[in-house]
Parts: structure tokens; C-alpha cells; sequence
């Protein structure tokens, strides 16, 4: 126990580290990946002791790893320590983002070597390792907000890497300020717990959130219900914001801008999926509101569904990507809605890992064939890059849930969760749409693959090539991880201790809040009804891509059959011109309204004529100052006159 | 009698006075004052207050007055009348002085008070040179000496006033 | 006997004679010489009310005062002689270098 002490703070100093000597020392950027990747390597070692010791510990001792490095606000009753808190469920995310972190620092040296400012690059990409570290393994809501902040700001940096292109600067600021507006709900229902709880400390919080709630010590004219319902509301904005749900996943789409290494690690792997995270970090308060919790449900659906519709219409390799990022996201939000919060980790794990694998793979495409990003132009790159095609298949397979490949357990458990209910009901509805989304997932899964990987090259404009060592076999790492990842949570072989282990590991998180279920039972049904639908959809796909010979600005043939349907999954459903219309013009005209008319003459004018309106008195006062003494001695008679005048009266009454 | 002289010596004195604001040529308007001011020295005498009568004389009408002509004579400023700044200024001066008149004759010939209605004391010594000296040099001694100091003072700063723009004068030709 | 309060009436009517010179003349002589005037009609009117009460007090303040309007009569004047040799002028209508 006293070894995590040490063990967990050098966790989140390495990458800093790191980040600072490639910031001040180092100017080669091959030399800089290589000491990134190995500090974030070596941090994953750490890890990997930190949670065997955890583990190790007594079950009740696991949530006690909570200490203070330094008291870091003190003011009045508000203490906030820089304190850390290293549990299951930040052992899980730990091991995730180091893991997969390092795979993808290691994949970035090949990808980055002809880049043109490969040191800044990995400066960014090991401060967000730390930001994202801090983010959890912070223990109580403020220093989480930093992370949370911090990961913001690299992701904002790395989106605009290339900043010399328009559309990534446009995409930085774009999911920037939707982060903002995200992060401004988690502020407030910062700032709400504090005034509620008087601390931000996760352990002052949790176990006592249900009986304080419900109890005495908190008396308002809302009741604890609406306290607990305004809370998560709020921190689900803040989840909407950073894990691209609905209504604020416009700009996950854009942030495909950065660096694709970038992109699998932050808008893929870790940084989106630390929504999920705060909701299950914060379970105990959302378990206190049902009518959040069931909109969570719903958001995560509505945004599974539509994400993975869009993703159908979709041309560019990581385009397809992002909207299946965003769609599993939904799956993530929705789970941990239902209060099936092992289900939601179990996806964000096995998610991590194989959706950074078909990221890195796409970037190896795309590396491989010269830029090149839509997929029309590419094809029967199964030959030149082998490697690549082997690891993409098998992340194809995971994310479309095919089993046994680690997407299908994960993915399965969720939508089990939905059919036979958690603590809040059952979600049929949520369920049947899961389902559906599911199968479209398979679908445009082997869109991709058919479209890039079999057939013949559409476009002779370039050569195709498999990339060096260095990239590829961090691929092959992630995909005997995505192959087998699922092991991590069976339902089965309960005999051979090989069942639940995930659940069981969480397990004393949600002791500590009296939150702990049973382990969902195995749906052979409906995990046979899944696989069967995810299969037929990738032998339709196999039937409408693969069969026919393609000319390079080919339109989808799904077009046709669609219609108009079609159309709005390309367009994204319109929302960025509906966000276009309902929010940015007309704020725009306000703003113009602001500076062109209001500020020149509203606030200018106040300002300038009441510095006119002093002038004029000033000048007017001025006429009375006429330096002639004989004026003065007038004023000052007749100053005379009325005190004489006074007491004339006066007196003689 | 008495109230014969006081009506006569008034009426000198206002007279002296009004000719005094209204004459064109300094010297004569100092020569006026020179004559209210024996008027005023005459109504002393006749309030009982000799001593203070020839103070009059001499130090006004003798010190100050020559002082007066002595500068009028310096400077040459007989006139310095041309350039008028402010020309509404005398007619309205005019009505404020007709206003400070009135009140003050209200407040003094309008007023029922006892005690300046009553007869005035008739000790005729206490404007005496003895009754004055006995007072000044006893009860009113410190003001006195402080009155010297004053002088002193009076003197030095018109002597360092003149002699420095002397100098400044010489330092610039 | 003549009554206390003609003195005074006297005594106004001379100090609003000299209050109007003062406020019309601009020779800056005469203005001084309309000061004086008004310093010697408060005089009178403080020997008056000597006279009223019987106490000498009132006189002993007027030889203040005459003490007093002498001194300031030298450092005026001197002054003034030191104006006239910067703007040589006595016009106190000249003198308006304090206008704002």
C-alpha cells in the first residue's frame, strides 16, 4: 500500500516529464517520440505493478489508496487537496491510457517522421497522457476538473497541429468552444456539489451521497430527488460536451483534422470516453435521479443511432471512424444510464483498444497511400499492405461484434443490460434501437473494409505501400489485445474463476456506495440474434461493395435504393447546418449587432458623453473663472449679502 | 447743537466719501479720503474718544495717506482708469450697495432692540489717553506687543517685495 | 446726545460706499483707498458702541485695527509697485492672467 503512494504520483510525473524535456532539450523528432513513448511505456509498467498490488490488497482496502500530496485551495470552508485517489476503476482507466497510450506514442514515430514539427507534437501527446491521468485519478471534483481542462486543451493543440490547413483550425476552435460549452455544465454542478455537500472530496461525497440526500442534513424546498436530478443534469452536459453525445457531438466529426495517432488516442480511445467515466465515477448521485438517468439512456441512444446512420454515408476512411467513435460513445452513455456501469467500462475498454486499432490502421492507409483520406480512391490494398489488412480485419470484426473478437462481449453485455433491466426498468425501445445500430455498425464496417481492402485501385494516381515495423507492430499488439480483450469480462466459465472479472475487480467501487448488482447473465439468444444480423450485414455490404469494379468518384450505390435518406446521412442529418442556422448566425448578428452598432454608440456614446458632458460643464464653469478680482469681490458680496441677510432678518424678528 | 455737528460732519464725510469713488483723478480721490477721514476723526471727537481721533489724524490721514500720494506720485497712475474688463459690473454693484443698505437700515433703524434704544452711557473719560493707555498696556498687553511683531513683519515684507524685483530687474537688462 | 444707531446707519451707509468702489473702480490704487474707506466706517461703528456701553474695549480694537490697516497699507502697496513694474499698469482689469 505504501508503494502506490510513490507509484501513482510517478505514474502522472513521467509523461510530464517527458513533456518537458522534448519541450526544452530536444529538437530531433524521431529522438523525441522515442523518449515520449518510453515514458508513457514505462508508466504502463508502473501501472501494471500499481493495480497488482491493488489487487493484491484486502477487497475493502482497494478504495482506500486515497491520499494528499499537497493542500492545494484553502479558503474558507472550501479545502481542496492535490490528492489522488487509485481504485479499480482508476487502475482500469490507467491501464487503458498508458497501454493504448503507448502503443499509439510508439505507432506515431513512423507516422510522424515526415511531419513538420514532430517534437511538438509528442510534447502535446505526453501532457495529455498526464491531463488525462490527473483527470483519473483525481480524487475529488476539482482536480478532476483540471484534468478534464487539460485534456480540453491538448485535444484543441493536436486537432490544430496542422494548423497551416483552414479546416484544422476551424476544427480546434470548433471543439474547443463545444467543449465550453460542456465544461461550463460540469462547473456548475461543481459548484452545486460543493454548496450541497460543502466538499469536493470523492470519499466526503459518495457514501454518504444517497443518505444525504434522502436525509435530514439537507432540507430544500426542491427535496433531494430534484438536488440529485439538477446535479447529474449538469454533469451530463458536461458528458454530452467531452463525449460527444447529442446535442454536443458536432465536433468530435472535425476533430479528424489532427493527426490520426492524435486522433485515436484522444477522440477515440481515452479523452471522449472520460464522460463515461465521470458518470461512473459519479454513480452514487446519479443513482439518486431516475429521470436523468433515463435520459442518459436515451441520449446515448438517440446518439448511437444516429452517429452510426451518418457513418454510412461517409467517404472519408476517418471520417467513418469518428461517427462510429461517437456511435459506440452512445453505447457507453447509454449503458451507464441504465446503472449497467461495469457494462459501460467493460465497452470503454474493449472500445479503446480495437477503435485505436482501426484508427492506427487507418493511419497506416492513409500513410501508406500518400494522404490519400477517401476511400474511393483507394482499393484492393489487401495485397500492398498485408500487415495492416490483417490487424483492420480483426478490428472490423471487434467493433462490428462478431464474436469471439472482444466488441462482441462488451457490446452484447449493453444491450442485455437494456432487455433485462437494470435498477431503473427495462429499455425495450432503447434496446431494439441498439440492436439496430449494431447491425448498421457491421454494415458500415465492411463498407470500409470492401471499399479499401478488396477489389482493384480505383485511383493509379499514387503507389500504395505497407508501412515500416515501428507502425505495424503496435498494430499487431492491438489486435491480439481486440481479439481477446473480452476475456477480461465473460459471462461464462465461472468454474475456471475465468467469468466476471472485470465485475468483480469494480466490485468494491460500488461497494463503498451500496451500488453492487449481479453480474448480468449470458442472452444466448440475443447474442445469437445480434451476431446473425452484424454477419448478414457484412455480407450485404460484401454483396453491394465488393463485387463490382468502381470508378474513382463513384456515388454510393446505397444512394439510390435510400433516397433522400441517403442524403442526410451524408450531410450528417444537417446538423451543423442546423447549429449553423439556430445558433451560430444568429449569434454572429448579435455579435455584429454588438460591435458595430451598440458598442460605437451604446457603450462608446455613454462613455464619451458623459467624458462630453464634464467637458461642457467644465467649460461652462470655466466662463466663471474670469480672472478679473473685481468679479470675485461681486460673488463675494453677494455671498455677504445673504448671511447679513440672514441675520438681519433674523435677529431683528 | 451736538446733533447740528454730527448732521454737518455726516454729511462731509458721505459726501467725501461718495466724491472720493467718483472722481476720475487718484490724487484727488486721496485727497477726498483725507477729508472723510478728518470727519470721521471730528465723529470720534464727538463719541467721546479723543485719543483715538488724533490716532486718526496722524496715522491715517497723515502716514497712510501720505504713503498713498507717495506711490500714486511713483507709479504715475493718476488715471489707470481706461481698459473696464467687466462694464455691467456698475450698475449692478449699484443695486447690491442699494440692497446692503437696505438691509443694514432695516436691521438697524428697524430694530426695537432695547439696547441700542436705550441712552447711551455717559462716562465722558473712557476714550481718555489714560483710560486707553491703562487698558492697552494692562489687559491688552500681549496683542500689543504682537501688534509691534506685526509691524516688524509689515516692514521687512515690503522691503524684501521691493528689493527683489529690483534685482530681477537687473539680472534681466 | 445723538443716538448709537445714527452712527451706525453712518457707518453702512460709508462702507457700502466703499464696497461700490471697490467693486467699480479699476485703478488699483483707489480700489485700496475704498478698502481703507471700509475699514474706517467699521471703525466708527465699533467706537460707537464704545460709547453705548461705557468700555474702552471697542476703542483698543479700532487702534488695532488702524495698526493693522497700516501695516497692510505698506506690504498692498508694495506689492502693487512690484505688479506695476512686470505689467506696467495699476488697472486691476489688466491684471487677469488667473482667467481659466
Amino acid at each position: 500500500m505504501e508503494l502506490l503512494y510513490t507509484l501513482v504520483p510517478l505514474i502522472i510525473v513521467l509523461p510530464l516529464l517527458g513533456a518537458l524535456v522534448n519541450t526544452f532539450a530536444i529538437r530531433d523528432g524521431r529522438r523525441a517520440g522515442f523518449i515520449a513513448s518510453a515514458a508513457v511505456l514505462l508508466a504502463f509498467v508502473l501501472a501494471l505493478v500499481a493495480t497488482a498490488t491493488l489487487a493484491g490488497l484486502p477487497h475493502e482496502e482497494q478504495t482506500r489508496v486515497d491520499f494528499m500530496l499537497w493542500q492545494w485551495i484553502q479558503a474558507g470552508t472550501l479545502s481542496v487537496p492535490f490528492g489522488f485517489l487509485f481504485d479499480p476503476l482508476s487502475a482500469v482507466m490507467v491501464l487503458l491510457i498508458t497501454g493504448v497510450g503507448g502503443l499509439i506514442h510508439v505507432f506515431s514515430i513512423g507516422y510522424m517522421a515526415h511531419d513538420a514539427r514532430p517534437v511538438r507534437y509528442f510534447v502535446y501527446l505526453n501532457l495529455f497522457v498526464s491531463a488525462m491521468l490527473i483527470l483519473v485519478l483525481a480524487n475529488n471534483y476539482l482536480l478532476l476538473f483540471l484534468g478534464w481542462e487539460g485534456v480540453g486543451l491538448c485535444s484543441y493543440l493536436l486537432i490544430g497541429h496542422n494548423f497551416e490547413r483552414k479546416e484544422a483550425r476551424y476544427a480546434s476552435m470548433k471543439a474547443f468552444v463545444v467543449n465550453r460549452i460542456g465544461d461550463f455544465g460540469l462547473m456548475l454542478a461543481i459548484l452545486a456539489l460543493f454548496y450541497v455537500f460543502g466538499t469536493l472530496n470523492f470519499g466526503g461525497i459518495f457514501p454518504r451521497a444517497a443518505e444525504l440526500l434522502a436525509g435530514q442534513q439537507v432540507q430544500w424546498i426542491f427535496g433531494p430527488t430534484l438536488i440529485a436530478s439538477a446535479i447529474s443534469f449538469c454533469m451530463l452536459i458536461g458528458v454530452t460536451g467531452k463525449s460527444a453525445q447529442i446535442p454536443l457531438w458536432v465536433w468530435l466529426p472535425d476533430a479528424m483534422a489532427g493527426p490520426t495517432p492524435a486522433s485515436a488516442l484522444i477522440h477515440a480511445a481515452t479523452m471522449v470516453t472520460s464522460g463515461v467515466y465521470l458518470i461512473v465515477r459519479s454513480h452514487s448521485i446519479f443513482l439518486q435521479s431516475q429521470s436523468v438517468s433515463v435520459l442518459t439512456v436515451y441520449i446515448g441512444t438517440a446518439t448511437a443511432f444516429v452517429a452510426a446512420s451518418i457513418a454510412i454515408g461517409q467517404y472519408d476512411i476517418k471520417r467513418v471512424l469518428a461517427f462510429s467513435t461517437v456511435s459506440q460513445l452512445g453505447f457507453m452513455v447509454a449503458a451507464a444510464g441504465m446503472g449497467a456501469y461495469t457494462a459501460a467500462m467493460f465497452h470503454l475498454l474493449t472500445h479503446g483498444v480495437f477503435k485505436a486499432l482501426l484508427f492506427l490502421g487507418a493511419g497506416s492507409v492513409i500513410h501508406g497511400a500518400h494522404e490519400v483520406q477517401d476511400m474511393r480512391r483507394m482499393g484492393g490494398f489487401r495485397k500492398a499492405m498485408p500487415r495492416t489488412f490483417w490487424t483492420y480485419m480483426v478490428g472490423t470484426l471487434a467493433l462490428a461484434g462478431i464474436a469471439p473478437f472482444a466488441g462482441f462481449w462488451s457490446k452484447d453485455e449493453i444491450i442485455g443490460a437494456a432487455f433485462h433491466g437494470g435498477r431503473f426498468g427495462t429499455f425495450t425501445i432503447a434496446g431494439i434501437f441498439l440492436i439496430i445500430t449494431a447491425v448498421l455498425t457491421a454494415f458500415y464496417m465492411g463498407r470500409q473494409i470492401f471499399l479499401v481492402f478488396w477489389g482493384e485501385q480505383r485511383d493509379h494516381s499514387y503507389h500504395p505501400h505497407e508501412s515500416e515495423p515501428i507502425m505495424t507492430v503496435p498494430l499487431m499488439i492491438l489486435a491480439i489485445g481486440a481479439a481477446v480483450a473480452g476475456v477480461i469480462n465473460l459471462p461464462f466459465f465461472e468454474g475456471i474463476g475465468l467469468a466476471h472479472i472485470l465485475d468483480h475487480f469494480l466490485e468494491p467501487v460500488f461497494e463503498v456506495t451500496g451500488a453492487v448488482t449481479e453480474p448480468p447473465k449470458f442472452d444466448l439468444l440475443l447474442a445469437s440474434i445480434t451476431v446473425i444480423l452484424a454477419l448478414g450485414a457484412l455480407f450485404v455490404a460484401y454483396r453491394v461493395y465488393a463485387l463490382r469494379q468502381w470508378k474513382k468518384t463513384f456515388r454510393d450505390p446505397l444512394a439510390r435504393v435510400l433516397g433522400v435518406f441517403f442524403e442526410g446521412f451524408e450531410q450528417r442529418w444537417y446538423a451543423d447546418d442546423v447549429y449553423d442556422s439556430v445558433v451560430i448566425r444568429p449569434f454572429k448578428a448579435i455579435a455584429r449587432f454588438l460591435s458595430r452598432v451598440f458598442d460605437p454608440r451604446g457603450i462608446d456614446g455613454l462613455v464619451n458623453g458623459a467624458a462630453r458632458l464634464i467637458g461642457l460643464g467644465g467649460a461652462g464653469l470655466r466662463e466663471a473663472q474670469t480672472g478679473y478680482v473685481r468679479s470675485y469681490a461681486l460673488v463675494f458680496l453677494i455671498g455677504v449679502l445673504a448671511v447679513i441677510g440672514y441675520f438681519g432678518f433674523m435677529t431683528v424678528r | 447743537m451736538e446733533f447740528v455737528l454730527f448732521l454737518i460732519t455726516a454729511f462731509i464725510t458721505i459726501g467725501a466719501a461718495a466724491a472720493m469713488v467718483l472722481s476720475h483723478n487718484a490724487v484727488h480721490s486721496a485727497l477726498w479720503l483725507v477729508l472723510n477721514f478728518f470727519g470721521v476723526a471730528v465723529l470720534y471727537l464727538l463719541l467721546n474718544a479723543p485719543f483715538l481721533a488724533m490716532v486718526q489724524i496722524t496715522v491715517y490721514a497723515g502716514a497712510i495717506m501720505v504713503l498713498f500720494l507717495f506711490v500714486i506720485m511713483l507709479l504715475g497712475s493718476e488715471k489707470g482708469e481706461e481698459v473696464n474688463g467687466l462694464p455691467w459690473q456698475t450698475p449692478v454693484a449699484l443695486v447690491l450697495g442699494l440692497v446692503l443698505v437696505s438691509i443694514a437700515g432695516y436691521a438697524i433703524l428697524g430694530a426695537d432692540s432695547p439696547a441700542i434704544a436705550a441712552a447711551p452711557a455717559t462716562d465722558t473719560q473712557i476714550g481718555a489717553a489714560e483710560a486707553v493707555a491703562n487698558s492697552l498696556f494692562s489687559t491688552y498687553l500681549l496683542p500689543f506687543e504682537i501688534t509691534s511683531v506685526l509691524l516688524l513683519v509689515a516692514l521687512i515684507g515690503a522691503v524684501v517685495l521691493t528689493i527683489k524685483s529690483r534685482e530681477r530687474e537687473g539680472a534681466r537688462t | 446726545m445723538v443716538p448709537t444707531d445714527y452712527y451706525v446707519m453712518l457707518s453702512a451707509i460709508l462702507f457700502t460706499i466703499g464696497v461700490i468702489g471697490v467693486l467699480t473702480r479699476r485703478n488699483a490704487l483707489v480700489v485700496f483707498m475704498s478698502v481703507e474707506l471700509m475699514l474706517n466706517s467699521a471703525n466708527l461703528a465699533l467706537v460707537a458702541f464704545s460709547r453705548q456701553w461705557g468700555h474702552v474695549d471697542g476703542q483698543i480694537l479700532t487702534f488695532f485695527v488702524i495698526t493693522v490697516a497700516a501695516a497692510e497699507v505698506a506690504v498692498g502697496l508694495a506689492l502693487l509697485v512690484g505688479i506695476f513694474r512686470t505689467r506696467r499698469t495699476t488697472n486691476v482689469d489688466e491684471v487677469n492672467t488667473m482667467r481659466g
